[in-house]
């Protein structure tokens, strides 16, 4: 599952690494964050209008 | 794989951290949830209406128990990098040194003519886009702030008429929930403790020390050094 020349590791961090590189890494966790807070806020925001 | 993890180490850190805290407050809250109902129903001589775990995480009670935390952490933060432009804390490595208070020159923040050939896109474009990325790091936090504290706002409301039915008194509208005690009381109790932690971080950084903190001035740096990082 992991690329030609990548050490062994979980396939997403090969994945990352074979796509971004490491200078992307640091693209990929603030997206990660971002990502999380917007999902989260969205989640809590539909319960609450949506009275459950 | 090291690399990268060590790379990101702090970020990846708090990443785990708030999953594990968040599943922890979902399944604690979970179970004093109902507790809370079998105790209520056995009181009044009715059938407890207990929730399972799936649905308890889509409750208002768990979304504004998460957001009302979420809503002061980023007050806090934002309220950190806005007031830190203007006043100072002597002796603190949170803070500027006196006459650096205000915005600072083109100069001091890589700007103009002195733009690296490395900076941001942004940084360099002029404009509306400068005076965006200029301030980005505050405009981001205090979205987040206010979208929390709307999240904390439907979610309590919906809560708050909830138990308004129950006990049979009038619903309130959503304005008139945020004139409510019950939402200005979640709201302050989560304010005061960050307002006091951030104080503090600012004041007893002067005279504390953590060795090999970026948080905190290098053990042998004198009291008086004001922005000096370890």
């Amino acid at each position: 599952m992991q690329g030609a020349g990548h050490r062994a590791g979980p396939f997403c961090v090969a994945w990352i690494r074979h796509r971004v590189g490491y200078r992307g890494a640091m693209r990929v966790m603030f997206v990660t964050y971002l990502l999380v807070i917007v999902a989260g806020l969205t989640f809590f925001t539909i319960i609450g209008l949506t009275h459950h | 794989m090291r690399r990268f993890v060590r790379e990101q180490s702090l970020s990846l850190a708090f990443l785990t951290l708030f999953l594990a805290s968040l599943a922890g407050q979902a399944v604690a809250g979970w179970h004093d949830y109902n507790n809370l109902e079998t105790w209520h129903a056995q009181m009044a001589g009715e059938v407890p209406e207990t929730l399972s775990l799936g649905r308890y995480v889509v409750s208002s009670t768990f979304a504004q128990a998460v957001t009302e935390n979420w809503q002061s952490e980023y007050l806090q933060f934002m309220l950190f990098i806005l007031l830190t432009i203007w006043f100072i804390q002597k002796g603190s490595p949170e803070s500027k040194q006196r006459g650096e208070e205000g915005g600072e020159s083109d100069e001091q923040q890589s700007l103009g003519d002195h733009v690296r050939p490395d900076s941001p896109k942004w940084a360099k474009a002029g404009g509306w886009r400068l005076w965006v990325y200029s301030n980005s790091l505050v405009l981001v936090m205090a979205t987040v702030w206010l979208w929390s504290w709307f999240a904390q706002s439907v979610s309590g409301w919906s809560e708050s008429n909830a138990d308004r039915i129950e006990h049979e008194q009038p619903s309130l509208s959503w304005l008139g929930y945020l004139g409510s005690a019950d939402f200005w009381q979640t709201t302050l109790q989560n304010w005061q403790s960050e307002f006091l932690a951030v104080g503090s971080m600012a004041v007893l950084t002067i005279y504390l020390r953590q060795r090999g903190s970026p948080e905190s001035k290098p053990v042998g740096c004198p009291h008086h050094t004001t922005s000096v990082q370890g």
